[in-house]
């Protein structure tokens, strides 16, 4: 038996060994508790929404090129407006997004019903949440905002 | 090297095995972590081939003649970076090629599996390793690259000289990593069908890894054209042959597929559709594979054993049946979300496309297996080539070029009349105007006139839109025109780059129908110091230099083009012959501009030192070679991922179950 | 945006300028190649060698595999090949070539079927195919057009409730749409979504002439 054979096997060893260990592993480790299904509906609502955006994206341009009447345009960008308010509600009455998030969006509700012309709410523009104008910055993904003098 | 190689292999098989079996086990018995394991198991599988795949090029390089595989592909005067293209020169190495690029793909495929696709995955995993693990059980077993001879022979047989060109680096690694790589597709449609997910989840891996596949196959047809067009020496590149129709159909079926699927993507439509599609894209590619593997029509392709031809054939069946199978038994599950509004529609177009590019398909399914039909049922021998296809073919492919600039016209849901008549009037005239032009000019072929005016139709309406998109960019947000332009595109990235890639189809386009209606051949035999005319080119021949290098004989022409009675270049042109293999492989001079090559192959050397020289002047083919970057791009373009800003930024799992304020980073 | 200023297309003249423009650089880049396309226009002297090299691509060689005489290099198919032009500069026509050789070898010697008899069915059968392709395709966007819709459109807009939620969304589509649209600022969609509410469903049932 030479050198060499002795380094394959020794090799393929180690990589069997290595193998067999990772297949092992997780039955081991300890389980984290699952939060799969949540995860899942997240994701889902998420995907709903952006796919709703992107259908809006193309509406534009399909309009800017001229290939639809306005009112075809108009019936579909409303349509799609309807189904993004309706999906937002749907995941807030469900407390299914971010708690924080959530959190937020309510007092920008609560204030946006309340507010007069002076004490205007803005958006975010980056996480599109609640900021009041005169803010620093965005309590929730902490951006700077730009002043308006 | 070799027991390492074995060594990997055989854990490589083990792993691939469990992996299946652990996946459907765990799915069903509901253990998270057998699930876990098993997919854990597929991420090894993909270092434990490398290890292999390692081994034979150390096996190569050092030349260990014990290894049969090197042995047989490789010889002591080979030089060292052969061994790229030794590796795949035969059945057992490109085997091992293709497992391993299935264990890589399906490694970064599921890690990269959205959220919402988890339930499904270890049925995915399962369709995936199942594949691997057919595929290195053949590699084990019946044609394993580690082999040893009994004993060790002094010197290999060589490398065949075909391969030794540079365009066979990368046409067969191409090819056969994207007839794997449709797999992966058809892996996320299987398990999401499996796992009862018979909605749209599965649409976005499942185009990103259809358009993968696709580019690369277009990549590797496009490389195999363009190698036998500068290596084989009669100037053609593209013979209809029986393997080259293999690779062909299932880069059909996942062309439909790219565009049907973003249906179902918009729209929520051609669920049903789309799964058909996938299973028929990739029962064709293990069709593909099959007939690589010595199937049973003759070609110059085929690696020639019969024994693997019905393992393969056998795979094959269960691989059209089980998934048709699956397919039926969740079939009333898979409902459209919506209807069609109008038949007038994007929706609709694209299901125009699938059927032509299906019956381009279908025709050339027909014209590979009819020669047997007629074989067997009237007992007579028949031949198709390319005249048949050409007749058949042609027309279709010429419909889906007029397709291909309607169609990016068309509105999602409903075209207005009004508004398509206005989009399409300046394609219209554009082409119209171009066949008029080319007509008074002199060109009458019929048939090359509607390619040339389809060509433009397509590339006047892809202009035309990026034009009117860049203009009302620029007058809503005043940025200037090239900023417009470059920010419409990122802005609509599967759109714009689908048009870059319809533009190279149309230089496709240009170059086969330049080439096929106005080349121009000549076959002459020239003495030292004759010249021969050919259309406005002078070709003088110069002389022949021969060389003796170790395994073959150069015979070096050289030639001096003139043109009007001005030199404009002097070329040389080859023609090797290998005497162990009594094999001749040539290297074509080719002066190649946008308007037409000039190519010259010699076809034979006299031993008075007269040369026959094939001399072809082919209109318009650098437009196809050009083509392939451009379609590059297209695809980079496309696949580009494009964040879509949502008023709700995605929670975290961190967040949700622990209710946490997460830190301003 | 106002809704007045949406961008119609006016064909203005610059317009067609623009477009006259763009047919004529087509027209040179298309005329450009056909410059070296036209060469292959001129007419071949005698027999046509243009015409030989068409019929040797119609014939196979017999013991190669699976290459027509015109790419084979091989000592038979040169033989077949100096065949053709002997009986091209005797006179033969294309069709007595063909038979001449399918004669002596059969008549898998020929690149394509002929179109008769038994093997008519190779050159119908894809055509057959194609059809019923084209058939099936438009009855069944015929039969998907009929049906009835299958989603519920959104829910229509008495749904006051719904109100706030729009703001976000009219909030964020100004953010990131980079071209106004119609209806782009909340303050405008408020009012035009509370006072125009049923005209604005999408409900076939509730709104009989938006049917199209």
């Amino acid at each position: 038996m030479d050198a060499e054979t002795v380094i394959s096997i020794f090799i393929g060893a180690v990589l069997a060994a290595f193998s067999f260990a990772v297949v092992c592993y997780t039955f081991l480790k300890d389980r984290q508790p699952m939060t799969a299904a949540a995860e899942i509906t997240a994701a889902t609502d998420n995907q709903a929404l952006e796919d709703i955006f992107d259908a809006i994206n193309t509406l534009d341009l399909e309009f800017q090129l001229g290939r639809m009447a306005q009112e075809d345009f108009q019936t579909q960008f409303q349509a799609y407006r309807v189904q993004a308010a309706t999906v937002l509600r749907d995941q807030l009455e469900a407390g299914r997004g971010d708690p924080t998030w959530l959190l937020e969006q309510e007092i920008l509700l609560a204030r946006g019903d309340q507010a007069s012309a002076d004490d205007r709410v803005l958006a975010c523009p980056n996480c599109s949440a609640a900021v009041l104008e005169g803010d620093l910055t965005c309590p929730h993904c902490g951006t700077e905002m730009a002043q308006q003098s | 090297m070799a027991d390492l190689g074995a060594i990997s292999l055989w854990i490589a098989l083990a792993l691939a095995t469990y992996s299946t079996i652990g996946s459907v086990a765990g799915k069903l018995r509901m253990s998270p972590a057998l699930v876990d394991s098993a997919q854990s198991a597929m991420y090894a599988a993909g270092p434990a081939l490398l290890v292999a795949t390692l081994s034979l090029v150390v096996a190569f390089i050092s030349r260990d003649f014990e290894i049969a595989y090197v042995a047989a592909h490789s010889d002591l005067a080979m030089p060292n970076k052969f061994t790229w293209v030794a590796f795949y020169a035969g059945n057992e190495g490109s085997l091992l090629y293709i497992a391993t690029v299935l264990s890589i793909m399906s490694a970064i495929a599921i890690w990269r599996a959205p959220e919402k696709l988890k339930d499904a995955l270890p049925y995915t995993t399962a369709v995936l390793m199942l594949t691997l693990t057919f595929f290195l059980a053949v590699t084990a077993v019946m044609a394993n690259p580690f082999d040893k001879l009994p004993f060790v022979p002094i010197d290999g047989e060589g490398i065949n000289p075909l391969l030794t060109h540079f365009g066979m680096f990368f046409h067969p690694p191409a090819l056969m990593a994207g007839l794997i790589g449709i797999t992966v597709p058809f892996a996320f449609a299987t398990g999401a069908l499996l796992s009862g997910k018979t909605g749209d989840e599965w649409v976005d891996a499942g185009r990103v890894w259809g358009i993968f596949s696709w580019v690369l196959l277009a990549a590797g047809l496009l490389l195999g054209s363009w190698w036998a067009y500068t290596i084989l020496g009669w100037g053609g590149f593209w013979f209809w042959d029986p393997v080259e129709n293999a690779a062909f159909m299932p880069w059909l079926g996942i062309t439909a597929f790219v565009h049907s699927i973003m249906v179902q993507k918009r729209r929520g439509m051609f669920r049903m559709w789309n799964i058909v599609l996938i299973n028929v894209s990739f029962g064709l590619a293990l069709y593909g594979m099959f007939m690589n593997r010595g199937g049973s029509v003759p070609s110059v392709h085929s690696f020639g054993s019969s024994q693997l031809g019905w393992i393969f054939l056998m795979f094959m069946a269960i691989g059209v049946v089980v998934p048709f199978l699956i397919f039926i038994w969740r079939y009333p599950l898979l409902k459209s979300a919506q209807n069609l509004d109008s038949m007038l529609s994007r929706e609709a177009a694209f299901l125009v496309n699938n059927m032509l590019l299906l019956a381009i398909a279908f025709v050339t399914l027909w014209g590979t297996v009819y020669p047997l039909i007629s074989r067997l049922t009237n007992d007579e021998e028949i031949t198709i080539a390319r005249p048949f296809y050409d007749q058949v073919n042609g027309p279709l492919m010429l419909a889906l070029v007029f397709l291909m600039g309607v169609g990016p016209l068309i509105p999602w849901r409903k075209a207005g009349i009004a508004s398509l008549r206005k989009s399409l009037l300046p394609p219209i005239t554009g082409g119209l105007l171009t066949v008029g032009v080319l007509a008074t000019l002199g060109l009458h072929k019929e048939y090359a006139l509607i390619g040339f005016g389809l060509s433009a139709f397509v590339t006047t309406g892809i202009l035309m839109e990026w034009y009117r998109g860049t203009r009302s960019r620029h007058r809503s947000s005043g940025e200037n025109y090239a900023t417009a332009f470059l920010r419409l595109i990122m802005a609509n990235r599967p759109r714009y780059g689908g048009y870059i890639v319809h533009l190279s189809v149309v230089m496709v386009t240009l170059g086969i129908v330049g080439t096929s209606f106005f080349s121009v051949q000549k076959d002459v035999v020239l003495a030292p110091g004759e010249s021969v005319q050919v259309e406005d080119y002078e070709l003088v021949y110069l002389g022949t230099q021969e060389e003796f290098k170790g395994n073959r004989t150069e015979f070096i022409a050289t030639v001096q083009v003139l043109r009007d009675g001005e030199r404009l270049e002097t070329i040389r042109t080859k023609r090797d012959f290998y005497p162990s293999f009594n094999m001749a492989a040539t290297t074509a001079a080719i002066r190649s501009t946008p308007v037409e090559d000039l190519y010259i192959v010699p076809s034979e050397n006299l031993p008075d030192g007269s040369v026959g020289f094939r001399i072809l002047v082919n209109p318009l083919i650098w437009w196809m070679w050009v083509a392939g970057p451009v379609m590059l791009v297209g695809t980079v373009v496309a696949l580009w991922p494009q964040k879509i800003r949502v008023p709700a930024p995605v929670p975290s799992p961190r967040r949700i179950a622990t209710g946490l304020r997460p830190s301003a980073d | 945006m106002r809704p007045s200023n949406v961008p119609h297309f006016p064909v203005t003249l610059t317009f067609r300028a623009a477009l006259l423009l763009a047919a004529l650089s087509l027209f040179a880049l298309i005329g450009v190649s056909t410059i070296g396309v036209l060469h292959a226009q001129i007419p071949e002297p005698a027999y046509s060698e243009s015409e030989a090299q068409g019929i040797d691509r119609m014939i196979m060689c017999p013991v190669c595999p699976a290459e027509t005489i015109d790419q084979a290099q091989v000592q038979i198919s040169m033989q077949m090949r100096q065949v053709v032009r002997e009986m091209l500069a005797a006179g033969s026509d294309r069709d007595e070539i063909l038979d001449f050789f399918v004669d002596r070898y059969g008549k898998d010697i020929l690149a394509a079927p002929p179109k008769s008899g038994a093997n008519l069915v190779a050159w119908l059968a894809p055509v057959v195919g194609v059809a019923a392709a084209l058939a099936a395709v438009f009855l069944i966007l015929r039969s998907m057009t009929r049906k009835e819709p299958i989603l519920g459109p959104p829910r229509p807009l008495q749904d006051a409730g719904l109100i706030p939620y729009l703001q976000l969304v009219d909030r964020h589509l100004d953010m990131t749409r980079s071209s106004p649209s119609p209806s782009g600022t909340s303050g405008q969609s408020e009012s035009t979504v509370e006072l125009s509410g049923p005209e604005i469903s999408t409900d076939p049932k509730e709104n009989p002439e938006e049917n199209v």
